[in-house]
Formats: structure tokens, C-alpha cells, sequence
């Protein structure tokens, strides 16, 4: 009994599963305010990136799903401290694939002051206009015909039709310890030109469009 | 006769007798007549408890709130005028800035679904955040209050007898707060009393014809008994070109809801002039002209107002007459909810 006892323990023990954010511009990794340039051709400086991953749930071999039960973490690219963060899991097993939300679950907007990375106090959270900021991206191009050529993406809005809660699900090959995301923000910029959209601070068609891109900024690496 | 209906008649007496009159108490801080509707409000996620209600109390008194220290939410909500700002057409904020819209009364917001002239807060938690950081009122910072609040052993001290927490965070700010402003419930005015046939309560002839006409002409908004339907409505008010308020329409960007604004409860409406969003009226009886006279009339008029109202002098009068029976004493000035000189 007692040595049964201690045997499943050892096989429940819950285990740590580290994850990794890596923010890069075209695969370089950048610091605050240095010169991009997009695939647009606009020249940009990057002085803020702020955005929530959330709900991480993965995909055993067996096609079980563990959720990882609130799991939200704020991510500031330019604060080393915001991208590495342990994942509790039950098991560690073989994983296939890795699920989460870029942006704050839809149900938590308008569920009264939340804790922790949810916070209001954080400044991801609007005060005219309830609803979380899911992604801030600011900056400087010379394309941007704004105050000192300010852009401005402030991405939010949690009701249908236009959330901008957006779901991704990756494949995971590689069975170290760590799992590496890598962000790419240059992605963003493909399909938008910084002449015509450089303000987005309200929910509605252009911050759910703007949404849309996200998804596809995020990748697993090896590196 | 048959049982059936001696069983009817029966439960009716029974009904009669007791309902009406029995106020539920939920919580220590919390009541309501047991024949209103069921709050909006969870409990659940943040049960008002006597040290979280006069937590939210001294914050809500607390200059601390404001960039300089200077204002409080009082500033703006005081008790004796429904918690709202009597005399100032805008909200005022710090150093005599002056914002753009007409302070609401706080009064019932358990049943509210959404905050705001406009309905832009989503949740009384969130409804603090407004005015802490809006530059024309207390230009500060959720954070910025947080970082004030830790430097107080005080608070540390009551943060921790309510949230088990020391570390006084955002949420908890905000809980606490709501615990104070959820609170502040009014049903004793004289109507009530009149409605539950409690203290003998009698209604005048004037305050009888004020009733009828009420019912004929405005319930169907101003709905009993929160007197609101929380619902938004345009009330033919014209445009004000040095605000251009759209209302709503900022909110939902829907065409449809150009110009509509919350319906506000009419209770203490006596003490908490001036009216409109933007306190245009500085009187009721100016109200009341501008539902029979003044009406603006366009594509997102409220439906109950296609039909002119008509209300000759006397009409008015005796309606205004009713609506000073909304006014709840007990309420306005009920120590509990007054600054915490002490507490208890």
C-alpha cells in the first residue's frame, strides 16, 4: 500500500513544461526603437509589443487534450522576464500539438475585474470601452502621416462578429524540455501599408481584420 | 363554490397580506424589496461582506483616487443628491477640468446590465477605471492608485482583512469599490412606502392623478420599480454642437443607435438636477417641456415617443408632484453610506 502509494504519486507528479517566447523581425531577433524595415518598404521603429497568450492546451498521441487551467500570461517583448513561463501539465507525455489563444478568452471581458496577468493594472484593459486590449504594437514609420509618425495598433473587442481573440495550433516535433514559440512580427506588416492604416484603438472591422494576420506571426523552432 | 376556487381566493388573501412588505436581506450590506426583480450583479464572484462594504466606502471617499489627491469619487456622487453632481451640467475632474457628460446618480446598479450614459462599461468593476484614468476627471492610473495604496499600512491592514491579501492589487481595488457602490440601493422613498401600505402611507389626490398620469405617459421607459427600463433610448433631444454626442453610437458603431443614451432611474430625481446627458435641464418642469414641446424628431426616436405627449399645466404640475415621491430620505441621508468619519 505504501510503496503503491508513493508509485503513484511519482507517475502524478505534476511536471513543468517551459515555454519559450522568442520575438523576432524576420526570423533577427530586434531590441526597442531599432530600424525595420517591412515587406511594404515602410521604415519602422518598434517601441512597444504587448500581447496575451492564453488557454494552453495540448494534444497527446493518443489525440487526448490537456488544458492547462488559467493559463494566461502577458508578453512584452522588450521584458525578458515576460517570455519564458513554466506550464503546469499533469504528465508530460509526447505531445503532438500545442493550442492557445493570442488574446484573452471572449468569456473573461466582461467578467469583472480579473488577477494576475489579467489585472487591470496592467494597461491592457480599456476604461471607455470595456474589453481587454488582446495585442498592443506601437511605434514610428516615416509612412505614417500622424503625430510625430506615430502608429498605433491596439487590438480588441470580444463580441461577435468582430473578436479578436484568435486561436493557434501548432505542431511539436522536437522532445526537449523546452517548447520554443517564435513570434515574427514582421508578418504583420505584409498586407498592410502604414500610409493607410496606422490607428487602430477601437473593437470593429479593422481590429478584427488586423486580427486576423495574427495567427500566422507564430511558429515552433528548434533554435 | 367550488374548492378550486375557495383555493384561488385563498392564495390571493395570502398574497395580499404578505407580499409586499417582507425586504430580503442577502447580505449584511444588501437589500431590496422581495417583489423586485433579481439583481444583475453576481454575488458570487464578490460577496459583499461588512469589511468589504466600508472598505469600498473609504475609497470611495478617498481623495487618493485622483492624480493630485485632490478629488474623490464623492466629488462628483454626492449622497444627499443620489450620489450624482447637483448644479453641474458636466462632470468636473482635477484641476477644474471639466468633461463631457453629466455625472450619473449611483442608485440601484445591481440591476444595471452596463454603466455609462453610453452603456461602454461592461461590468461595476470596470466602471472605476473610467474616472481614475480619464484626463478630465481624476487623470490617473490603476496602478498609480495600487502604488499609493501599498505605501499605507492602513490599507494593507484592510485589504488584508477582506481578501485574505496584503499586497493590495487592481482587482481587489476594484472589488472593493463595487462592494460600496452595489450597495447603494433605495426603496423607502414615499412611493414605496405607499406601494407596500406600510406606515399608513397615503397618497394625495395630486400625487394619485401624477401616479396615472406617470403610468399613461412614461412607465413604459422609466419602468417600475427601478424606474428605469436600462435600456438605451434617443428622447428627441437636439444635437449639442459644442459636445456632438452621438451616445451609444460610439459604443457599438451601429447606425442605429446614433443618439440614444441610457435611460436613468427616477428615483430622488428631485435632488439630482441638472438632467440629461449633458444637464441641459435645470429643472424637472423643463423636463417635462421638452417631452410635450421640445422633441426633436428623427430616424432613432424611442417608438414610445412618436406619440406627442400632451400634458396641460395642471397635468404637469401633478405629475411633478409624483415625482417627488420618489424621493427616499432614508436613503439620501443614511449614515451607512456617508463618509466614513468612523466606522461602523
Amino acid at each position: 500500500m505504501y510503496i503503491g502509494g508513493i508509485k503513484e504519486h511519482v507517475l502524478n507528479r505534476e511536471e513543468v513544461l517551459v515555454v519559450k517566447i522568442k520575438p523576432t523581425f524576420n526570423g533577427h531577433s530586434f531590441t526597442k526603437n531599432t530600424w525595420l524595415i517591412t515587406s511594404q518598404n515602410d521604415s519602422i521603429q518598434i517601441s512597444k509589443l504587448r500581447f496575451y497568450l492564453t488557454n494552453f492546451e495540448f494534444i497527446d498521441a493518443q489525440n487526448n487534450s490537456i488544458k492547462i487551467p488559467e493559463s494566461n500570461y502577458l508578453i512584452d517583448a522588450f521584458d525578458q522576464e515576460t517570455l519564458q513561463f513554466d506550464l503546469k501539465t499533469i504528465k508530460k507525455t509526447n505531445f503532438k500539438h500545442i493550442l492557445y489563444k493570442i488574446g484573452v478568452d471572449e468569456k473573461l471581458h466582461d467578467a469583472g475585474a480579473q488577477s494576475g496577468a489579467l489585472d487591470p493594472i496592467n494597461g491592457m484593459y480599456w476604461a471607455w470601452q470595456s474589453g481587454f486590449i488582446n495585442f498592443k504594437l506601437e511605434g514610428k514609420s516615416p509612412s505614417c502621416n500622424t503625430r510625430k509618425n506615430k502608429f498605433t495598433f491596439h487590438l480588441g473587442g470580444y463580441k461577435m462578429p468582430y473578436s479578436t481573440t484568435r486561436d493557434v495550433r501548432l505542431d511539436l516535433y522536437n522532445k526537449e524540455k523546452y517548447i520554443i514559440i517564435k513570434m515574427d512580427i514582421s508578418s504583420f506588416f505584409n498586407d498592410l501599408s502604414l500610409t493607410d492604416i496606422n490607428q487602430v484603438m477601437t473593437p470593429g472591422e479593422e481590429a478584427y481584420q488586423c486580427s486576423l494576420q495574427l495567427p500566422q506571426l507564430f511558429s515552433i523552432t528548434n533554435e | 363554490m367550488s374548492k378550486k376556487w375557495i383555493y384561488i381566493l385563498l392564495t390571493g388573501l395570502l398574497l395580499f397580506t404578505t407580499a409586499f412588505t417582507v425586504i430580503k436581506i442577502k447580505e449584511n450590506y444588501f437589500d431590496y424589496p422581495d417583489y423586485w426583480p433579481v439583481p444583475v450583479y453576481d454575488f458570487k464572484k464578490n460577496p459583499v461582506t461588512k469589511d468589504g462594504f466600508q472598505l469600498g466606502r473609504k475609497l470611495f471617499y478617498d481623495p487618493i483616487l485622483s492624480r493630485d489627491s485632490s478629488i474623490s469619487c464623492a466629488s462628483c456622487h454626492l449622497q444627499a443628491t443620489g450620489f450624482t453632481h447637483v448644479d453641474h451640467d458636466l462632470s468636473h475632474g482635477i484641476e477644474g477640468r471639466i468633461g463631457t457628460r453629466n455625472s450619473l446618480a449611483l442608485i440601484n446598479l445591481a440591476w444595471n446590465e452596463s454603466f455609462m450614459w453610453d452603456g461602454g462599461v461592461n461590468h461595476i468593476d470596470m466602471q472605476a477605471l473610467q474616472p481614475i484614468t480619464n484626463p478630465d476627471e481624476m487623470d490617473s492610473s490603476l496602478l498609480e492608485v495600487v502604488d499609493k495604496l501599498n505605501d499605507i499600512p492602513e490599507y494593507r491592514t484592510l485589504f488584508y482583512q477582506v481578501f485574505n491579501d496584503s499586497i493590495i492589487t487592481g482587482q481587489h481595488t476594484l472589488k472593493a469599490l463595487s462592494q460600496f457602490t452595489i450597495s447603494l440601493n433605495s426603496y423607502n422613498s414615499k412611493y414605496d412606502k405607499y406601494i407596500r401600505k406600510e406606515d399608513h402611507v397615503t397618497f394625495s389626490q395630486q400625487e394619485l392623478s401624477g401616479l396615472e398620469l406617470f403610468k399613461i405617459n412614461c412607465s413604459s421607459c422609466h419602468k417600475e420599480p427601478l424606474f428605469t427600463s436600462t435600456e438605451f433610448k434617443n428622447n428627441g433631444l437636439s444635437i449639442d454642437p459644442t459636445l456632438n454626442d452621438y451616445g451609444r453610437y460610439r459604443v457599438t458603431r451601429d447606425p442605429l443607435d446614433s443618439l440614444k443614451f441610457r435611460v436613468p432611474t427616477l428615483r430622488n430625481i428631485q435632488f439630482t438636477a441638472p438632467y440629461m446627458h449633458d444637464g441641459r435641464f435645470e429643472s424637472l418642469r423643463e423636463v417635462l417641456d421638452h417631452y410635450t414641446t421640445g422633441m426633436e424628431y428623427s430616424k432613432t426616436l424611442a417608438p414610445e415617443l412618436n406619440n406627442k405627449i400632451e400634458l396641460t399645466s395642471n397635468q404637469k404640475t401633478d405629475l411633478l408632484v409624483f415625482l417627488k415621491t420618489l424621493s427616499d430620505f432614508e436613503f439620501l441621508y443614511n449614515k451607512k453610506y456617508s463618509f466614513p468619519r468612523t466606522f461602523n
